[in-house]
């Protein structure tokens, strides 16, 4: 009776492991346990020799394969438990942010070899993040994808193998030949008696093969000048005044990058007639008797007196003497009473003491 | 005694006033230099970039193509400067106003007149001894640089000192030179004037 009730015993036990192990993952039974202490490697095949890449330790795993965020990225507000391919490459790019925002250091940096090959080794299991710079190869631009990779890995009959391979995933574009660019300036220059006169402002163009491509207004405020940087050197560029203000002729002369706009005031002197001019009838106008003007006699102008402070280089210098002398700026600390009144204080001082003290002997 | 106790109080409240005036007009001057931009503040070349090839391509300064321009000025607080001025060999390094006026020499050094694109610069300044109160002590071959507001940098080479009287207003602006800086002498009756002429490396730009 009792080796029945045994082995009826044994019989419910069994039914109830086999039913516990059926709803438990099937690859958790099939992968097994991981070794911790077992190093791995991993190796990148990249298309490019000479393509770096850097490696971070991003989180502990534990025999289960349960990760859990370490170190540089223990306080991320990431989340390690992902469902799908795509997240995990989500994940990875997040990750590569906070590396170069908060400039953490790698575990280890490397160069693929004449191969393409790169081998990390001497891996503590957990989960790594692989970062890879831009690398620009035979007129290719080379760009890598952030991955995270684990390791040990999984290998083609799903048990843990610590030596993992990846092919990073990769743009490729076609390097753009860089754009030659020039700079071109427009400086103002005005000729003229009188600054005052000026117009406030004016404009110019900058015209692309001939054709207006920029408009700028030039004025004391920005010193008469304007610079347009990185303008494509395949272009033609020229600068012209707008709009020249009246009374004022313009010309354009260019110095280097620089096109030097000058005003120039036009004055009242008309022009000399045209002899022959086709609509002036030829007049015989009688040459007139020469006529000797006597030389004008010297006049004693005296100077103006000049405001004593000079703002300009060109100003006159006084020397009418019914004016006051006009004077440099008095640019001088008021020092000078410091030790006369020191020291006349302390003589009368000592003169009052010496009194009230030859008082006080004849009063005794 | 009493006058005497009165008198030596003036002393101790003149000399109290002027040290914190000099304090004022150090902070002030310092202030100004702060927020001035990085390259005028500077006041050191920037690196001369490659000269390119093609001499279209070449970018000559606009003082060199216009030296009667206007000097450019920059603005701070409401006030125009035109640069700034280092006197390594007495650690100065101060902003310098475009115009003068009484309250601006209490700011910082001021343009008296002249222009340094036409190579005859007049500074004036209150002989405070974090402004020009230690001109005296230049000699020639000393070096002074001016940066002006768009980062051109003048190199000057300090060539004589000299003493003039307060209304030697012709003799300031009279000989040719290049840069000149003045100030008052202690007694305030003459005035300090350091003579510059453009050193050897000249305007760097």
């Amino acid at each position: 009776m009792k080796t029945r009730n045994w082995r009826g015993r044994l019989r419910v036990c069994l039914t109830c492991l086999l039913l516990i192990c059926a709803l438990l993952p099937g690859t958790a039974l099939a992968r097994g346990l991981i070794d911790l202490d077992e190093p791995t490697s991993l190796t990148i095949k990249y298309p490019c020799a000479g393509a770096t890449f850097r490696i971070y330790r991003v989180a502990d795993v534990s025999e289960t394969g349960v990760y859990t965020l370490t170190g540089d990225f223990e306080d991320y507000p990431v989340s390690l438990r992902l469902s799908s391919q795509s997240a995990w490459r989500r994940l990875a790019e997040t990750l590569a942010i906070y590396v170069d925002l908060d400039g953490l250091r790698p575990l280890d940096s490397g160069k693929t070899n004449s191969r393409g090959r790169l081998t990390f080794s001497d891996l503590e299991a957990g989960l790594y993040l692989v970062t890879g710079r831009e690398f620009i190869e035979d007129g290719y631009v080379y760009t890598p994808e952030p991955f995270l990779v684990a390791l040990p890995g999984l290998d083609a009959d799903d048990d843990w193998t610590p030596d993992v391979t990846a092919k990073p995933k990769y743009d490729k574009e076609p390097e753009e030949p860089e754009v030659e660019t020039v700079k071109r300036k427009a400086l103002k220059i005005w000729e003229d008696d009188d600054p005052d006169a000026r117009p406030a402002k004016i404009t110019v163009q900058l015209l692309r093969d001939g054709k207006v491509w920029d408009t700028v207004t030039l004025s004391r405020k920005n010193n008469w000048s304007y610079t347009w940087e990185e303008l494509d050197a395949n272009f033609t560029w020229q600068v012209i005044e707008s709009d020249v203000p009246d009374d004022y002729t313009v010309t354009v002369s260019r110095e280097g990058v620089t096109f030097v706009i000058t005003n120039t005031q036009m004055t009242d002197i008309p022009e000399p007639p045209t002899p022959g001019g086709p609509s002036e009838p030829p007049i015989d106008i009688p040459s007139e008797p020469p006529i000797d003007i006597p030389p004008e006699p010297p006049v004693d102008i005296p100077d103006e007196p000049t405001p004593w402070s000079p703002a300009t280089p060109d100003t006159p210098q006084p020397s009418t003497p019914d004016v006051p002398s006009p004077t440099l700026p008095q640019t001088g600390v008021l020092w000078w009473p410091v030790p006369l009144l020191a020291c006349g204080g302390v003589g009368l001082f000592l003169l009052g003491w010496l009194r009230r003290r030859s008082e006080d002997n004849d009063d005794a | 005694m009493a006058g005497g106790l009165l008198l030596m109080a003036a002393a101790l409240l003149l000399t109290g006033y002027n040290l914190w005036d000099e304090r004022r007009a150090t902070a002030s001057a310092d202030t100004v230099l702060l927020e001035m931009p990085a390259e005028i503040r500077a006041a050191e070349p920037a690196a001369p970039a490659p000269e390119p090839e093609d001499p279209d391509e070449i970018e000559i300064p606009d003082y060199i193509l216009n030296p009667n321009m206007d000097m450019p000025t920059v603005e701070v607080d409401g006030h125009a400067y035109i640069g700034v001025v280092k006197i390594p060999v007495l650690g100065l390094k101060l902003p310098v106003m475009s115009e003068w006026s009484y309250p601006n020499l209490k700011t910082a050094p001021c343009r008296y007149t002249g222009s340094a694109y036409l190579g005859n610069l007049i500074l004036a300044a209150h002989n405070y001894r974090t402004h020009f109160g230690g001109l005296k002590e230049l000699v020639p071959g000393d070096e002074v640089t001016f940066t002006d507001a768009v980062g051109n940098v003048f190199r000057y080479t300090v060539a004589e000192l000299e003493t003039l009287g307060k209304t030697d207003v012709e003799e300031m602006q009279a000989g040719d030179w290049s840069l000149t800086l003045f100030t008052c002498t202690y007694g305030g009756k003459s005035r300090v004037t350091v003579r510059c002429v453009l050193a050897e490396s000249g305007a760097a730009y």
